[in-house]
């Protein structure tokens, strides 16, 4: 193997790994325009890993698996939202409340619905691979690129729409104007409760999504399997300062330090341990850089 | 027909424990300015904002060309024509000065997106067509303090306002912009708007009004055309009897006394991205003087400020206190009585908005009152109410910041770090920002008699008037270097200092040193 294989190899897990990453801090854009530190993004995943698993299992159908991913995280971000908006309760505490229940329902769900609490493999469609037999033939580059499941490609898609949202829509605008001076989106007759609402209700949604691209592809679920992915999406977001194509680029490079740890895994003789610890390190390292370049 | 009537208008104010209106009224003409005018606390914002449907009044009659309304909230102001510009400004970072004004009612395109060409096309024709020389495509953030004001007044006009009610417009405005201002402003009365201007300073409404409406005490006075009442008799008016706030202060014989705060070869190369923020200052104050700064805007008075409040390094030179360094820490125990500083950005520095005015007096005061670590309340709530006393903030020790006018938080700020006993170094940045006449008047008063205690006073300010009102001697910055340091008196007249801050004249002999404490 060349190391070009090896290098193709690493990016082309990488993408694969940003998905979730990239539909989780493109979700979290919407809360952190509107004003609000969304730290509920992990929780959210989760409920969309578990319902957009459990649907497809079900239904045998990956699309109606996204979709109930989607529809449940949003549910639970509504509730989340109500209850910090219109009941006024702390954003953390309720955050928090958040990313407690939402594992803790799927565990009871998981049990009564599945007989188990820890991992429930089931036969899921596997995502298709629609562009493998034609641009996949392309030497290095289409392996990269275009032998990626059909997920991935969602998350781009998706990811640009909301850009266009954010700074083309009606709706994208005054979100943005809420989370940039509240009082006068209240003077101009608007209600900024209702963007801030509407901004948690779509990150909930794209956090569905995120979640079910970490289980459906993997045709299982497995508790806990966000494992800090929407704690590192939120960094994301302040490294990529805020703007949906920064943010989509610091999201590849965590990808790229996942994928390259789980490369060196049993590679040069490092204790496990120290090679799994890396994309953490690398959010540590590119959050302190990223802040003291800010401050400069 | 009166195009408003306001009858009979009561507002109290539970969280305060106040009435901030009595029985107020107020009535307007069609396509007239018309001045409601009072001092801080009158009741004149809390008025207007009724007005503008921000706040519901407990009991009275609103009427719009004849017509009963009752306002939910401002939008429904808006549908009868009348909408407000608050005194801090609601422009909307992030969006650029088009977009801000089409707010709520921007174009679209076919698929609902937004039609970014037509915002801007429709935001320039909109400002060209009321003749405001105003960049629309601009960033709100890049704006000037009178353009954004210009973008508020654009975003009513666009909405079809005709009655705007302006909250002391003037306040945040230099001289330059406000003469700019008036001309917008007779402009748009003569386009048949009718304009209400909140305000305190006598001068300007005297300029520009055609009519007014003097409030206190949340009560209703009286209304006068202009041109029938004396600036005189308008002022016994605010305030019940008239006494200048120009106390011109007594010539001070000068007296040796030690040197409290020196400030050698002090540059600061790059700020903002500005080359030279500051050049080679070389300042000196000793105790029972009053050394005032000034300049215009964007000349170096910012960065002499954080300087002086700790908050910038030098890049060259340096700060001493009494001989030593400049301390980090205001509250340094070497200090003896401390610095006391009243900074020019009263909500962001002076004070926290979500707290109490006693917490705030408390905890940001020069003495501590933590003698074991544990708060001494008898001695923080003796603290507070004697802050309270000093300009008489109107305000409970325990209400909230937020929920104060502008010129009381300025108050409560003055009365903090001005109580007893007086700090050796007093730096004051903009001290009579916002405050109405009484206040004033007793905030000179209370400088003056600090600087004989032998306190050594800073003056930072862009009001030429203060500045030659208080200061023993007076220093001029031009582009960030000194262009004079002069000695007050009958020879320094107001032409003077501007030629000296436009930089048309320098009169600075660069000596370095102790030459600046040089009395003649």
């Amino acid at each position: 193997m060349t190391w070009l294989d090896t290098l193709g190899g690493i990016t082309a897990s990488a993408l694969e790994a940003m998905t979730p990453l990239l539909l989780a801090a493109t979700g979290g854009l919407f809360t952190e325009l509107a004003g609000m530190l969304n730290i509920a993004l992990e929780g959210l995943m989760l409920a969309g890993a578990f319902f957009g698993f459990a649907a497809a299992a079900v239904s045998g159908s990956l699309l109606l698996g996204i979709l109930a991913g989607a529809l449940a995280s949003s549910l639970i971000a509504w509730i989340y939202g109500s209850a910090t908006l219109r009941l006024k309760a702390n954003v953390f505490i309720t955050g928090l409340a958040a990313n407690i229940f939402a594992p803790s329902v799927t565990a009871v769900l998981s049990a009564a619905w599945f007989g188990t609490r820890s991992v429930v493999a089931l036969a899921v469609p596997e995502p298709a691979r629609p562009l493998q037999t034609s641009l996949g033939r392309i030497p290095v580059l289409g392996g990269v690129f275009f032998s990626q499941h059909s997920l991935v490609y969602l998350s781009w898609a998706l990811a640009a729409g909301a850009a266009v949202i954010i700074y083309r829509s009606v709706l994208g605008t005054r979100i943005r104007a809420t989370g940039a001076r509240a009082e006068a989106v209240a003077a101009a007759g608007f209600k900024p409760d209702f963007y801030k609402l509407s901004a948690i209700i779509i990150s909930g949604f794209f956090c569905g999504i995120a979640g079910a691209s970490l289980s459906l592809p993997l045709g299982a679920y497995v508790p806990n399997m966000s494992s800090g992915r929407g704690w590192i999406a939120l960094v994301a977001i302040y490294l990529g300062n805020r703007r949906p194509g920064r943010t989509a680029l610091a999201c590849f490079v965590f990808a790229l330090a996942e994928s390259f740890s789980n490369y060196a895994q049993g590679q040069f003789g490092i204790p496990s341990e120290f090679i799994l610890a890396i994309p953490f390190a690398a959010t540590l390292i590119a959050l302190s850089l990223g802040t003291s370049a800010k401050n400069e | 027909m009166r195009s408003v009537e306001l009858v009979g208008i009561d507002k109290y104010f539970p969280s305060s424990g106040t009435w901030a209106l009595i029985q107020a009224r107020l009535s307007l003409n069609p396509g007239e300015i018309h001045a409601v005018v009072g001092e801080n606390g009158a009741g004149k914002t809390t008025l207007m904002k009724i007005l503008a449907g921000l706040e519901r009044p407990d009991s009275g009659q609103i009427r719009i060309r004849g017509r009963t309304v009752e306002f939910k909230n401002p939008a429904e102001a808006t549908r009868f024509g009348i909408g407000m510009v608050h005194q801090h400004f609601m422009t909307i970072p992030g969006l650029n000065a088009a977009e801000n004004i089409l707010f709520g009612a921007e174009p679209r395109t076919v698929f609902g997106l937004l039609d970014k060409k037509a915002v801007l096309r429709k935001a320039a024709d909109c400002a060209a067509g009321y003749g405001f020389s105003l960049d629309v495509r601009r960033n709100a953030e890049s704006l000037s303090v009178g353009e954004r004001q210009q973008v508020e007044i654009l975003r009513l006009l666009q909405k079809n306002c005709d009655i705007l009610i302006l909250d002391e417009p003037t306040s945040v405005l230099t001289d330059q912009e406000i003469r700019s201002f008036f001309s917008v402003l007779r402009q748009l009365k003569a386009s048949g708007k009718t304009i209400v201007i909140i305000s305190h300073k006598v001068g300007e409404i005297k300029k520009i009004a055609d009519r007014l409406s003097v409030m206190k005490d949340g009560r209703f006075l009286g209304e006068y055309k202009a041109t029938d009442i004396s600036n005189h008799a308008l002022s016994d008016l605010i305030m019940g009897e008239y006494e200048s706030p120009r106390l011109k202060a007594k010539a001070f014989p000068p007296r040796p006394a030690p040197t409290i705060l020196e400030i050698k070869n002090l540059s600061l190369h790059k700020f903002k991205r500005k080359a030279h923020a500051l050049r080679d200052i070389n300042l000196s104050v000793g105790g029972g003087e009053i050394l005032g700064i000034c300049a215009l805007a964007n000349n170096g008075l910012s960065e002499l400020e954080d300087l002086l409040a700790g908050r910038l390094k030098p890049d060259e030179g340096g700060v001493f206190f009494q001989g030593r360094p400049y301390p980090k820490l205001r509250k340094a125990p070497w200090l003896d009585g401390g610095i006391a500083y009243v900074p020019s950005d009263r909500i962001g520095r002076g004070s926290c908005s979500d707290r109490s005015v006693a917490e705030n007096i408390v905890a940001l005061d020069r003495g501590s009152f933590f003698p074991h670590g544990l708060l001494d309340s008898a001695k923080a709530q003796a603290r507070t109410l004697k802050a309270i006393q000093v300009l008489g903030v109107k305000a409970r020790p325990e209400s909230k910041i937020s929920q104060l006018s502008g010129g009381n938080i300025q108050k409560m700020i003055l009365g903090r770090e001005l109580s007893e006993p007086p700090a050796k170094l007093c730096l004051l940045c903009e001290p009579g920002w916002g405050l109405d006449y009484a206040s004033l008047r007793r905030t000179y008063k209370r400088i003056l008699e600090i600087r004989s205690r032998g306190s050594a006073v800073v003056l930072i300010s862009s009001d030429i008037d203060e500045i030659m009102e208080l200061s023993d001697r007076i220093a001029v910055l031009h582009k960030g270097g000194l262009t004079g340091l002069v000695t007050n008196g009958p020879g320094i007249t107001k032409s003077k200092l501007g030629a000296l801050m436009m930089g048309l004249e320098n009169v600075y002999s660069g000596s370095r040193g102790t030459a600046g404490r040089d009395h003649e």
